[in-house]
């Protein structure tokens, strides 16, 4: 029985010191389904806050190459991802300065590349990255754009018909687009430390509570210690 | 008189310092974890306190949750938690916004002081009901029990009121009070249906003429049936023809041998009528008759029944009666291992989600063991290993028990067996 709760807390513990667990920021879930097309000089970006430090990983949804569409016979299929093959989408993660949807070069903090073959579903795509430390209360442009595809290669992003994230909005082709958005989600990298953090600034906001949680702690654990000394003395009496 | 029969255990500090780590456990538990399920129960207590007519029904268990938040309103923010709330159940987003809320921590702890009121009082039932010299021992595997704490405490469930009113009606039958015992017995079978497969063994086992058997089953039955009647029974639909639609009355024939178009062999069924036919070929009678058999039909239950983790507490006191038999206490250790790998089937609502009051970002997040494990091995296969597991520990508990106190047939059960003399070398075959 103890050794059992004894694994569930060392479990517990190292799972939350290990400090691997990506938290979304916020979520657009399935509120669009307008596509976007990405080829040859178009791109769509998305500013967006990020609310905490240790931005790591953001998740797109993505929809394949027009070239895949209806391709059922696994011939067909091979054949068109070999056109495919050496394209790129490319995602851009840029800083922005506050009042700013400009991206500039010397902004730029991450550069990744997802192949267009791999995009074979229409489904959320994770694209991860070094935790950037300075992320909290900074504003960010994520931008999406494949060159090397061309028309008859699209592939797709989604964007939501509502103003789904009020704290940014989608850029089309360098032009803001009023209550439109990326569906997007990105995601922090919280460690122990922050979850350490995060409890304490609970705790912090009923204080006259953690007081007395805290006073009934302690006065419970020298009550335990209190009658555990007892409790031998009665013992060793008995013995004797 | 010796000094163990004049003093409650209680007030003893062997007793007094396990009792002293156990609620320093819960105290520190109880701010911190939840399931949405506490939530969902004080809801319904607040419709009614609100007196709205499409409210939940106000039977026992409501009501005594009106009570409980009713007492608990003038110390929480009971306006911007509860106001903007209307349906009888929670949903994910206002169990979110209920874990975000800066006062979490304070009302998860005042939602459960009464649980911990009962608790004591089963604690205190326990220990009248075993031997003075047992109750350090079994105050210490009760308050050091994690299915103790996860179900009152983590979890946040009522259960612990049904295990109080089963100990209330042994303390009843012990006290040759058989009428009361299968009240208080009933009362529990309101609160939650399950405690009415025991009215049969305690109707067996406590008379011995038919026409007494009878009268006490029909007494145990009496206050489930009446609240059936009456439309106000424990079914949050609380309608007699919505109760044969509950899906709790169909976890105990889960398991099943499929026979023949529409001929189902259901196992439990088996197994308790043959534990009651038993009791009729061969009554049995007295007190340590009635905790066994009890504990016989409990363990069968969980050993064929799906149920929900928390259910789980109702085995507890009848584990607490056999600590002292041989190898059990391991055996338990392995029972609880595999349901802690049975409650994966659960996901994050009894993982993460349990203590995301912390840091709910965080505990949102966070994969639950089975998504975790279900990347290099199927989960829904572990779960299954560990269900299996943990039948067979119930299945190993029933056997120690029987082969310590003697077989179901054995006219001597209950009764002090005589201590067999250790052979000599010589008839040992030594030298």
């Amino acid at each position: 029985m103890f050794r059992g709760l004894k694994a569930l807390v060392i479990v517990v513990t190292l799972m939350s010191l290990s400090g691997c667990v990506d938290v979304p920021l916020v979520g657009q879930g399935s509120f669009g389904e307008n596509k976007f097309d990405l080829y040859g000089e178009r791109r769509i970006a998305q500013e967006f806050l990020s609310t905490d430090r240790n931005l790591n990983r953001i998740d797109i949804w993505l929809n394949p190459s027009r070239v895949l569409k209806g391709k059922e016979s696994l011939v067909e299929r091979r054949q068109a991802l070999k056109r495919l093959t050496g394209k790129n989408v490319e995602f851009r993660l840029y800083e922005l300065p506050s009042g700013s949807f400009e991206p500039k070069e010397e902004n730029r903090v991450q550069t990744l590349r997802l192949p267009a073959k791999k995009i074979r579903n229409a489904a959320l795509y994770k694209l991860s990255f070094k935790p950037l430390p300075d992320s909290q209360r900074q504003r960010y442009l994520l931008e999406l754009r494949a060159p090397s595809l061309s028309k008859d290669l699209a592939v797709s992003a989604v964007i939501t018909h509502i103003d789904r994230y009020p704290k940014g909005r989608a850029i089309l082709n360098g032009v803001p687009a009023a209550r439109r958005d990326l569906r997007f989600t990105p995601f922090i990298r919280m460690n122990a430390r922050m979850v350490a953090n995060s409890a304490y600034s609970r705790f912090q906001a009923d204080t006259p509570f953690t007081l007395f949680w805290l006073g009934l702690i302690g006065l419970t654990s020298a009550a335990a210690v209190w009658l555990w000394r007892r409790a031998d003395q009665e013992e060793e009496l008995k013995d004797d | 008189m010796t000094e163990a029969t004049i003093v409650h255990p209680f007030r003893r500090a062997a007793v007094q310092k396990w009792l002293a780590v156990g609620l320093l456990i819960r105290f520190i538990v109880m701010p911190l974890a939840t399931h949405s399920d506490l939530l969902s129960i004080y809801q319904r207590a607040h419709l009614i306190l609100a007196g709205r007519p499409e409210g939940p029904n106000i039977n026992l268990l409501n009501a005594l949750h009106t009570g409980f938040l009713w007492l608990a309103r003038p110390l929480i923010p009971y306006q911007s938690l509860w106001g903007g709330l209307q349906e009888t159940t929670v949903s994910a987003a206002e169990w979110l916004n209920f874990v975000n809320s800066p006062a979490v921590f304070r009302t998860l702890f005042l939602l459960k002081v009464p649980y911990l009121a009962f608790e004591l009082l089963a604690l205190w039932a326990l220990l009248s009901l075993v031997e003075p010299a047992k109750a350090p021992r079994t105050t210490a595997f009760w308050m050091l029990n994690p299915v103790v704490i996860f179900s009152t405490y983590i979890f946040g469930r009522f259960d612990i009121i049904i295990v109080w009113l089963l100990l209330s009606a042994l303390i009843l039958a012990k006290k040759d009070r058989p009428q009361l015992a299968l009240l208080t017995l009933g009362v529990a079978a309101i609160v939650r249906v399950y405690p009415i497969i025991l009215v049969l063994p305690f109707a067996f086992i406590l008379k011995e003429r038919w026409q007494d058997r009878f009268r006490l089953a029909a007494i145990g039955g009496l206050p489930l049936f009446a609240s059936m009647a009456l439309g106000t029974s424990s079914v949050q639909f609380g309608t007699v023809q919505n109760y044969g639609g509950m899906p709790h009355l169909e976890y105990p024939l889960a398991m099943k041998f499929f026979l023949f178009g529409q001929d189902n062999l259901y196992i439990f069924v088996f197994l308790y009528a043959l534990i009651i036919m038993s009791l009729y070929l061969h009554p049995r009678l007295g007190f340590e008759n009635l905790k066994r058999f009890c504990f016989y039909v409990m363990l069968m239950f969980f050993a064929t029944s799906f149920f929900h983790p928390h259910y789980l507490l109702w085995l507890i006191p009848f584990i607490a009666f056999y600590i002292d038999v041989p190898q059990l206490l391991p055996l338990h250790g392995v029972q609880i291992s595999a349901w802690m790998i049975y409650t994966f089937q659960w996901g994050r609502s009894l993982a993460g989600y349990l203590i995301a009051s912390i840091s709910p970002a965080f505990f949102w997040a966070i994969v639950s063991p089975s998504e975790w494990i279900g990347q290099y091995y199927p989960a829904d296969q572990l779960v299954g290993l560990g269900r299996s597991l943990f039948s067979a520990s119930c299945l190993a508990i029933a056997y120690l028990v029987w082969r310590k106190y003697g077989g179901a047939f054995n006219p001597t059960i209950g009764r002090a067996r005589p201590e067999v003399p250790a052979a000599t070398p010589a008839e040992a075959g030594g030298v």
